[in-house]
């Protein structure tokens, strides 16, 4: 299910797009799944119960479980691919669907700070990027780096030491649309 | 160098320099819930509040965006060559001034700082919950030099401990609003929406 692309690929390439930005090493995949598969997950998507969270100092935002793509990225050809990317041995991926629409936006804290690590992000709605939502990677000393908007697309990314990701708030418009995004971290 | 003397009288309207409203306002600022704050409509006079407006029509407003807020603002007032600008900073850091705000708020300010910015938000410009609390803030203040119908959003909301809103202030033009800063001075500025402007003047007094 994994675009034929990514499968045939010499994975050094990638790797080596992986670590040529040094201040976020990271790397953009478009079209990663199948198309038939995006669509399905998207289908998924519109059947699911999402939970509030509302904490006005720390985020605004609905979540909910996605399985069949949980289930696809811990597949081992999904880990073997991150694995040969990142040059590390990946043996989970945990993560969350996350639904941003008008009004919902998470903060950086100091208090907060999550531990460096690797993110998997899944834009998995086509998105406006005026309407705000995007993901940005923020040093917190002025240099940031923002993820354009680009459906079916997966993003790996490392989180150094100071680097720290939010999603801008969602203005108004954006309208009764949502932007949903996987939004995970790998082992 | 000797220090200008600036008379209440030239800035405030009468109403304000009166001594039982002054000891009202006094009253008020400490009774008012979330946390101690007045709204002060027709503060200024008027055609002091006109030339505010129209010195910051000629300033230079920058984007500042972040995971907080998206605002438009300038550099501090301090920094800026307007003489109207410069002569309400200078107001503001009199004795004059510094001493009403103390007999309204009971508190007592540094005489020499103040941060002072001019701010505009336009469609989609906010400013997301937080306290304002930075080392010697005392007063958080801003004044309104435009009006905006409630559907435009761009009003403060202020917040109790519970982080429910308690208060609303829909900013009109001529309105000078401040509060208390705390670790629970929690406000927001809500979204605007819309082809209009939420223009103010506004900043920080200190600690003595």
């Amino acid at each position: 299910m994994i675009n034929k692309i990514y499968r045939l690929q010499n994975t050094d390439s990638l790797a080596k797009i992986f670590k040529a930005n040094k201040k976020l090493p990271s790397i953009r995949m478009p079209k990663i799944f199948e198309e038939h598969f995006f669509l399905n997950i998207q289908n998924e998507i519109d059947k699911i119960k999402f939970k509030k969270n509302e904490q006005l100092m720390e985020a605004r935002f609905q979540y909910a479980l996605l399985p069949s793509l949980d289930k696809l990225l811990n597949s081992k050809e999904c880990l073997q691919l991150f694995s040969f990317i990142i040059r590390k041995k990946i043996l989970k991926c945990s993560g969350k669907l996350y639904s941003f629409g008008w009004k919902d936006y998470t903060l950086l804290h100091d208090e907060m700070m999550e531990k460096p690590g690797y993110d998997v992000i899944v834009d998995l709605s086509a998105w406006d990027d005026a309407c705000g939502g995007y993901v940005t990677y923020s040093d917190g000393m002025g240099d940031s780096n923002k993820l354009s908007s680009s459906p079916n697309t997966l993003t790996l990314a490392f989180r150094g030491k100071k680097m720290q990701k939010y999603i801008k708030y969602v203005n108004n418009k954006a309208g009764k649309k949502k932007r949903y995004l996987y939004m995970g971290k790998l082992f | 160098m000797q220090r200008r003397q600036y008379s209440l009288g030239d800035w405030f309207s009468n109403h304000y320099l009166q001594e039982s409203t002054i000891k009202n306002m006094s009253r008020q600022f400490n009774a008012n819930k979330p946390y101690p704050h007045l709204e002060l409509k027709n503060f200024f006079r008027e055609e002091i509040a006109v030339n505010a407006l129209k010195a910051l029509s000629q300033a230079k407003f920058s984007e500042k965006d972040a995971d907080l807020f998206h605002i438009y603002q300038t550099n501090d007032i301090s920094s800026m060559d307007d003489p109207f600008l410069q002569d309400f900073r200078a107001f503001f850091l009199s004795n004059a001034f510094l001493s009403y705000m103390t007999r309204v708020t009971g508190l007592h300010f540094k005489r020499n700082k103040i941060d002072l910015h001019g701010a505009i938000y336009s469609n989609t410009c906010y400013l997301l919950c937080h306290d304002d609390q930075l080392e010697g803030r005392s007063i958080a203040f801003m004044w309104y030099l435009s009006n905006l119908k409630n559907d435009y959003g761009g009003s403060l909301l202020l917040y109790d401990k519970k982080f429910k809103t308690t208060k609303k202030i829909i900013p009109q033009f001529n309105s000078f609003v401040f509060f208390q800063v705390s670790p629970f001075s929690f406000h927001e500025v809500e979204e605007v929406k819309g082809d209009v402007q939420r223009i103010t003047l506004g900043g920080w007094l200190h600690d003595k």
